[in-house]
């Protein structure tokens, strides 16, 4: 399986944008989203959103690079470009749906 | 001893009866695969292949002919094969639907189970609860019910990630903890039986009956609090999550 548009959207953004190039931006990101319990394939918007905020300023800053909060708004408004794929039935939507 | 097992083997019932009826109906709304193939492997295997076992079972004390209730123990060892074989197709189907290689291990897996049945078919009960070809499909079938409680807490532990960030609920959160328990239950209380029926100790009174009621105890409570939470339970684990963010 193939990651995720809001993935490619989110490294393309960064690698554009900042000093790591393409593996680096890869990799902060597959470690941001590994942090949050993600995962590059399946990963949708709203909640690359929330790790855009929460979790890829402290692995940039690791990392050296610099203006981060600006980074972060660029890439956040990439990211209302992706278009939202045909969403798979994740292990989460079913074990939601088996106590409901 | 035999009373905490007489206890667990009721609850058992009553859980796989009432879990199962409530997922088939899921699955006749929803059309989901998961749904279907969890609520199929609590009727068939847990429901009544566990059922025609207890009845069919000599220790039951039941005024039976030998051929029927023969009939009935291979009929229950059958039947709660074809429930794990239904095990197989939901973790499968869960967890990695994409995955080629994991499609023909699961169905590989199944053909190992239902060609087990063989030994059971065409032994006397003894002979066959100790025949390579029975006990290989024992090991599958111990197998599919580890994978799942691996693949569950192995999914809980990225849950309890999200969760921290409130990508997550905690109820469903917990479903997933609550499911690997119930499986990995499984695997425990299948071993025990099977330590129990390769070394004949098979005396009420001795600690592999202990670990027996005990852990057979746990799977249908733990299934129960998984797929039919009440309502102070979910209570308690979203203030629990709540206070811990």
């Amino acid at each position: 399986m193939a990651d995720s548009a809001v993935f490619e959207c989110v490294c393309d953004v960064l690698e554009r944008s900042s000093s790591l190039d393409r593996l680096e931006s890869r990799g902060t990101v597959r470690l941001a989203l590994k942090q949050a319990g993600l995962d590059a394939r399946s990963v949708t918007a709203s909640q690359m959103t929330v790790v855009l905020e929460k979790v890829l300023p402290e692995e940039l800053t690791s990392r050296g690079v610099g203006d981060i909060d600006s980074l972060v708004t660029r890439i956040v408004s990439a990211l209302a470009c992706v278009e939202a794929g045909a969403q798979q039935d994740s292990p989460e939507s079913v074990f939601a749906r088996l106590g409901g | 001893m035999l009373v905490l097992l007489g206890i667990s083997s009721l609850l058992s019932l009553a859980a796989a009866l009432v879990l199962g009826i409530r997922l088939l109906i899921l699955a006749s709304r929803t059309r989901g695969v998961p749904e279907l193939a969890m609520g199929a492997s609590f009727i068939v295997g847990g429901f009544f292949g566990f059922l025609f076992l207890l009845v069919g079972n000599p220790a039951a004390g039941l005024a039976m002919a030998a051929p029927v209730s023969e009939l009935l123990f291979r009929l229950g060892m059958s039947l709660i094969g074809v429930g794990v074989c239904f095990t197989y197709v939901f973790v499968w189907q869960t967890f990695r639907p994409d995955s080629s290689l994991v499609r023909t291990l699961s169905l590989t897996a199944m053909v190992c189970i239902l060609a087990s049945f063989w030994a059971v078919w065409s032994h006397p009960i003894e002979a066959a609860l100790v025949d390579p070809v029975h006990l290989f499909g024992e090991a599958v079938r111990m197998g599919g019910l580890l994978w799942g409680c691996i693949e569950a807490l192995r999914y809980y532990a990225a849950m309890r990630r999200r969760l921290a960030l409130r990508l997550a609920d905690p109820v469903v959160t917990n479903r997933f903890l609550l499911w690997g328990i119930a499986m990995g239950a499984g695997v425990v209380t299948s071993l025990t039986g099977l330590f129990m029926t390769v070394s004949g100790r098979v005396d009420p009174d001795a600690w592999p009956y202990l670990i027996l009621g005990i852990f057979a105890t746990i799977s249908p409570i733990a299934q129960w609090f998984a797929f039919f939470p009440p309502r102070g339970y979910c209570e308690w684990i979203e203030s629990s999550a709540a206070e811990a963010n």
